[in-house]
């Protein structure tokens, strides 16, 4: 009895061993990007970068540093299944998605709509919802032959850069969430080809560049963030953008003579403090002229909630913490009267920010945001007589702004590296115009 | 360990009985359950979970009821002093049947899991065969095995699913669960008939309740294990509505896709140990059903060892599973359809009505003797005490042990 029961056991554990549906890593065709665009007669053209393993130093046979680790592959099909079973024809390895990073696609596609993607990106089995996807105003598949000089693995480096970056950053499970989430559209982190030339006019060494946000209506792109208006969106959307702002010193310098700053916009200019007056009138050695502060921001907490819907009103409100990260002005950002000048610059900086992503979105007539599903969670009775009007309210809603930003710290240093003469410390003058 | 042909010696602690009733609604429930109510209420589908356990609560007061009423006595013991040896037999036959059927649709749902998510050109057979031997190996060895083997497994589950809830919660969007009742409290109704089926599958308790040590701790530990499935379907019906919002019901296996999307330090991926954990229980499922249908069927044949039963029936489960949906479409066609309806039927008014008649009609069981008032003093050995082995081949009706069991 005991050997029978022996057997069984050992019976079941080699059947629980199993080698049903094995993938035998040499056997396989790592797909790394995939990009999907427009094709003629409604179909969908499919381009793969798949890895080349010996080009990254894998093997007995390794030929690393000899081109790119990768080849590109392309088929064509009416759905993103058909295109995919029409390229594993092409490609003598079995086609593996689970090493996907990101898959890209072209503007072309994004307009004509992307809940045909979503679909087949939610019922594959190998890819997964965490996958990054992104939208690029031209081709998809132009991007995925960019050849980055870096030693890396191209859709891991994208994937890392996206995720690091933070910039508008949408999963699959984004996409497929807004899509059947009523009072809010999708949005796409946008990217395009970057153009870095090789010293001594040689090849281009592009990569790829983060260029803000495509936003959605209802399924099809409807247009495109830039950078700052994509900020602006991740704010509303309690999202954590990871970016530097610059804020003139200038608008710090109205906040701390008690007016209301008059704020610019990231990399603006001002002309105000003493450090590009004329040498001639102030007896001090020109210096160098930019008048900006760049804080890091470290942490962001932000809410919408209605107020009023005639018109469409909510309160925004976000905790921002900052920190100095390059004092290219000479106002004593160690001060704390400097400090709370700066904050509260700052905090007008991201309110513009904020207003040019709603401006963007109510021209685009695209609620990436959510402004209408902060209604249907909150008003769900007004919500549910005004939900098929929603795309003329979008336009009339406003936005009530309570940011609080907090700078915590300078960084490794206290005040600017500039001059001491040139210093402008409250209370104690400094500078050509103290 | 060899096994008593009767089974009758085979006693489980409260604390097993807490894993099996947790393996009973939870094997199926954990991975598909949000699926089903987010199809009917979508983001409010994970309030229809508590309203599902009232449903598994009234039966398992049914249960604890007849238990009390039958001191030591099983369904399969008591049924025909109450409803009269032709009946008794209908209602074990449609016991044995139901079991059997839920056996072969959770082998099922455990190949199709298996199908979508991992081996897709599987044969059913080929996944459910292993599953179904390991099942049947233990339900041939009684109760007792199966509740050990929960003391291992369903701890794991439990950890595994909070450790996929905390992972995720990271990522999790509240404001995706609100408003609550955005469509109104119908569709929540509608949706609660869903677990309560499932929270209804505890009445396999009324097969081997007495078989739990302590009269008071196996009633505690069987509500205990609904309320810990309670949270965990919450929990996990939760994450998923705040990962997937509106979007829950068009997830095939919500709570696997929510595994699927997190990683544990930003590299570890847990999807295949959710496959793995799921099973776990789902094999304590399966063996538990099968065990109480071999007892079902072997009672209404008047078998004295049941053991030669569980090979057939096992073959019968593999097959039904099989063979009794052509696809996926068609379980879950059942599942939302049919099921609530006929469990309903088989969870509740069937031993409700037996509860009723043996009220009605002053039927009552007697203390074996040895055994205590009240609470069964057991101490040390897995022996039943007392009188309690059925001999002969375990007929219903024996020396005289009911009250009124002459009447028909």
């Amino acid at each position: 009895m005991k050997a029978a029961q022996c057997a069984l056991l050992i019976g079941l554990a080699l059947l629980a061993a199993g080698c049903v549906q094995s993938a035998e890593v040499n056997r396989l065709a790592l797909i790394d990007l995939l990009a999907l665009d427009a094709a003629e007669d409604g179909d969908i053209m499919l381009t793969a970068q798949v890895i080349m393993p010996t080009r990254l130093g894998v093997g007995p046979s390794s030929i690393a540093g000899e081109g790119a680790p990768f080849f590109l592959a392309q088929a064509r099909g009416r759905t993103v299944a058909e295109a995919l079973s029409n390229l594993q024809k092409r490609v003598p390895r079995q086609v593996f998605l689970e090493h996907l990073q990101m898959l890209v696609i072209g503007d072309e596609l994004a307009r004509r709509g992307l809940f045909p993607v979503v679909d087949f990106l939610i019922r594959e089995q190998q890819v997964r919802t965490d996958l990054l996807v992104a939208v690029t105003p031209g081709e998809a598949a132009a991007l995925l032959n960019i050849a980055s000089p870096l030693p890396a693995v191209p859709g891991e480096a994208w994937n890392d850069l996206v995720r690091q970056e933070r910039v508008a950053v949408s999963s699959v499970r984004n996409l497929f969430v807004a899509l059947g989430e009523e009072g809010m559209e999708p949005f796409l982190t946008a990217i395009a080809p970057s153009s870095v030339q090789e010293p001594r006019g040689g090849a281009n060494l592009g990569d790829m560049e983060l260029i803000g946000a495509g936003l959605l209506r209802g399924d099809r792109l409807a247009g495109y963030l830039d950078r700052a208006e994509a900020i602006g969106l991740q704010l509303l959307l309690n999202d954590r953008p990871r970016t530097i702002v610059s804020v003139p010193a200038d608008a710090v310098e109205r906040y701390l003579h008690g007016q209301r700053g008059d704020s610019g916009t990231s990399g603006s200019h001002s002309h105000t403090s003493g450090a590009n007056e004329d040498p001639e009138d102030t007896g001090l050695h020109p210096i160098h002229p930019r008048d900006l502060i760049s804080l890091r921001l470290l942490r962001a907490t932000t809410s919408l909630a209605p107020v009023a819907p005639d018109p469409p009103t909510l309160r925004f409100r976000a905790r921002l913490v900052l920190d100095v990260v390059n004092a290219a002005s000479l106002l004593d950002v160690e001060n704390v009267r400097v400090t709370a000048a700066l904050e509260r610059a700052a905090a007008e900086l991201f309110q513009n920010h904020v207003a040019a992503a709603l401006e963007k979105m109510k021209a685009l007539n695209a609620d990436a945001a959510g402004f209408g599903a902060s209604f249907r969670r909150s008003r769900p009775q007004w919500w549910r007589e005004m939900r098929d009007h929603w795309p003329e309210l979008l336009q009339q809603v406003q936005l009530l702004y309570d940011i609080d930003v907090v700078v915590v710290r300078t960084g490794l240093a206290t005040r600017p590296a500039g001059p001491e003469p040139h210093l402008q410390v409250p209370g104690r003058g400094g500078g050509s115009t103290r | 360990m060899m096994a008593s042909p009767l089974w009758q010696d085979n006693r489980i602690t409260p604390l097993e009985l807490a894993g099996i009733v947790i393996s009973l609604i939870f094997a199926t429930g954990a991975v598909t359950l949000p699926m089903f109510t987010g199809l009917v209420a979508q983001h409010d589908g994970w309030l229809a979970a508590p309203i599902g356990a009232i449903f598994g609560a009234l039966i398992l007061a049914v249960v604890v009821y007849l238990d009390r009423r039958f001191p030591g006595q099983s369904l399969t013991e008591y049924c025909q002093a109450v409803v009269g040896p032709w009946l008794a037999r209908v209602v074990l036959l449609l016991y044995a049947i139901y079991f059997q059927h839920t056996a072969a649709l959770v082998v099922r749902e455990s190949t199709d899991f298996l199908r979508a998510g991992f081996y897709p050109v599987a044969s059913p057979l080929v996944l459910g065969t292993p599953l179904v031997l390991l099942t049947t190996y233990m339900s041939w060895q009684g109760i007792e095995i199966i509740g050990r083997t929960t003391i291992i497994v369903v701890p794991v589950q439990i950890l595994f699913t909070l450790s996929v809830a905390a992972a995720a919660a990271a990522q999790i969007q509240p404001e995706l669960i609100l408003p609550l009742f955005e469509r109104g409290v119908v569709p929540v109704l509608r949706a609660s008939l869903i677990p309560a089926a499932w929270f209804g599958e505890v009445i396999a308790l009324l097969f081997f309740f007495s078989h739990v040590r302590g009269a008071r701790e196996r009633v505690a530990a069987a509500f205990a294990g609904t309320g810990i499935v309670l949270v965990l379907i919450v929990i996990g019906g939760l994450s998923a509505g705040m990962l997937f919002g509106d979007q829950v019901g068009r997830l095939a296996y919500p709570f696997s896709s929510v595994a699927r999307f997190v990683t544990i330090g930003g590299f570890l991926r847990i999807d295949p140990l959710a496959m793995a954990v799921w099973l776990f229980l789902t094999v304590i499922k399966v063996a538990t059903l099968q065990h109480v249908s071999v007892m079902a069927l072997a009672h209404l044949l008047n078998l004295r060892d049941k053991r030669p039963l569980a090979l057939p029936l096992a073959g019968l489960v593999l097959l039904m599973s099989d063979g009794l949906f052509s696809n996926k479409q068609e379980v879950d066609a059942w599942l939302l359809t049919g099921w609530p309806v006929y469990s309903f039927c088989m969870q509740l008014l069937l031993p409700a009505g037996i509860a009723l008649i043996a009220a009605v009609r002053s039927v009552k069981g007697k203390p074996r003797a040895g055994q205590a008032q009240g609470s069964d003093k057991r101490q040390g050995g897995d022996k039943v005490q007392g009188g309690g082995k059925m001999q002969g081949g375990d007929r219903l009706q024996r020396d005289g042990k009911m009250q009124g069991d002459d009447k028909p």
